[in-house]
């Protein structure tokens, strides 16, 4: 009896053929769908406007790669404050790092373009506020990755260090910091993502990124399906690039144990 | 700096027979916790000096005091003619005469047993690159290991991770070895190879503090052993002396437990 209902089930390849079977019906059945609801979306007026497009998508590029680049040169010492410094420096980066990360981006940006220039008597230019914004964003944000991937390297490193004679900022420089960086990719992957995302925010200064040129876009030609589907490409696209991007700079690294 | 140091480093050095580590009356607590107790000890030049004793009697402490990765709290501590003061300045480059092997290799994981050998010369002895690889290609040889070179630590087995550690602090050029359990936390097949570079280096001559449990060892290649216990010498004596008339009760238990194997 056992031999004949064994004998009748599927084996395990023809249970993966069916399964296979249903999911190309479900991916062509997907793709007549979003044919026939593309026939009706209009997607000349993406293509006639992307130069506008594009270029707004180059300045969302432009801010990220900017802020990013100052935030991490700022990320640095801030960590290294917060981990290593005496306590009053110490206590000061913990408040500018927990404040700026405890508040909405929206607010910083606010803050900088509003609130900060009475303060020192000058207006800032949009770009101005929008980078220094982002870039205060980022450092805060920098910091917390930076700190983690300090904590990351044992103190039995230190000591390896110490004890051959290196003085304290070569063992940060040759041991500490290049453990720190590799432990801390994933992590910096995750904060460039989070960070190109956020200067869809940037449009309320007025600086016409990628988020508010499609916004423009429809706003006169509407056509809120083609554009907002290439909005979410673009920013799938772009993102993914980045993270590609930052793997490419994470080498092959072997721990102990 | 440099010039200060140096004339009384070498006055040291020319001396035979001359203490290199001197504790008189060494304090040091953690906390309120004292690790060690009034602890008076010397080590003479070439001399080889096994500590044994019970975990936390202060065994890795006191090595580490020598190269002031611990700082004493009372006493007085001289190592290589110099007065181990908190206010002592080019605290790193006494360190540099001394080389340090830990018990968990702190090799560092994201440089090749090369470069983990070569960072120190070139950073602080100001050895170029290809002199440092030609001194480090030489040690490699000498701990047995010449092909591992362009290895990384986690390709490394344990025991040749420990002998990349040895040759490292042999690349200083050190004029006294530590050894802080070098072998605790190695397989057994893989002590024996470590221990034979251990004998090795102490029949050419090196000064050594070697903490161990290895008590086979300790016997065949030590001129003094000292028995801590709660951070205070019980006994001091020779090899022989120590596993054939141990004085002390504490140290006849703690023999008399030992396995030998």
């Amino acid at each position: 009896m056992t031999q004949t209902a064994l004998e009748m089930r599927p084996s395990p390849d023809a249970t993966l053929a069916v399964k296979e079977r249903y999911w190309r019906i479900a991916l062509f059945g997907t793709i007549m769908l979003a044919v026939w609801m593309a026939q009706d979306l209009r997607w000349s007026v993406v293509w006639e406007s992307a130069p506008f497009l594009l270029k707004g998508l180059g300045v969302s590029w432009l801010l990220a790669l900017t802020s990013i680049a100052l935030g991490a040169l700022a990320a640095v010492p801030l960590a290294l404050l917060r981990v290593y410094g005496p306590p009053g420096l110490r206590h000061l980066s913990v408040l500018v790092i927990e404040v700026v990360r405890a508040t909405p981006e929206l607010m910083v940006i606010f803050w900088i373009f509003f609130a900060f220039p009475p303060l020192i008597g000058q207006a800032l230019s949009n770009w101005t506020a929008a980078v220094a914004a982002l870039s205060v964003i980022a450092a805060a944000h920098l910091a917390e990755v930076v700190r983690g991937g300090l904590y990351s390297v044992s103190d039995e490193q230190w000591d390896a260090g110490r004890a051959a004679g290196l003085g304290v900022s070569q063992i940060f420089g040759y041991i500490v910091l290049p453990q720190a960086l590799r432990n801390m990719a994933p992590a910096l992957v995750a904060q460039f993502v989070s960070l190109f995302k956020t200067t869809s925010l940037v449009y309320v200064v007025g600086v016409i990124d990628f988020f508010r040129s499609v916004s423009i876009v429809n706003n006169t030609a509407y056509a809120p399906y083609a554009l907002y589907v290439t909005m979410a490409v673009g920013y799938f696209l772009c993102c993914w690039l980045l993270t590609w991007i930052v793997r490419r700079f994470d080498p092959e690294y072997l721990l102990v144990e | 700096m440099e010039m200060l140091r140096r004339p009384e480093t070498a006055r040291v050095q020319n001396c035979p027979n001359s203490p290199l580590i001197e504790f008189a009356g060494v304090q040091k607590y953690f906390g309120p916790h004292q690790v060690l107790c009034d602890l008076n000890l010397t080590v003479l030049r070439g001399e080889v000096l096994v500590i044994c004793g019970p975990s936390g009697s202060g065994k890795s402490t006191l090595v580490r005091c020598v190269n002031a990765l611990e700082a004493i709290d009372g006493g007085r501590l001289k190592v290589l003619g110099r007065d181990l003061k908190p206010s002592l300045n080019g605290l790193p480059a006494l360190r540099a005469e001394i080389g340090m092997v830990f018990q968990n290799f702190n090799l560092y994981p994201h440089l090749s047993a090369l470069s983990n050998i070569t960072l120190a010369p070139r950073k602080v002895r100001g050895l170029s690159r290809t002199e440092a690889n030609e001194r480090a290609h030489a040690l490699l040889k000498r701990v047995g290991i010449p092909e591992k070179a362009a290895a990384y630590p986690a390709q490394l087995s344990g025991g040749q991770r420990q002998r990349v550690a040895i040759a490292r602090a042999l690349a200083m050029d050190p004029k006294i070895m530590l050894f802080d359990e070098p072998t605790s936390a190695l397989d057994p097949e893989m002590i024996k190879e470590v221990l034979e570079v251990l004998s090795d280096l102490a029949h050419g001559g090196m000064t050594m503090i070697i903490v161990t449990h290895e008590m086979g060892f300790a016997r065949r290649v030590a001129d003094r052993i000292v028995f801590l216990d709660q951070g205070r010498i019980v006994e001091e004596g020779s090899a022989k002396a120590f596993f054939e008339a141990p004085r002390d009760d504490r140290t006849k238990r703690f023999l008399s437990r030992l396995l030998w194997t």
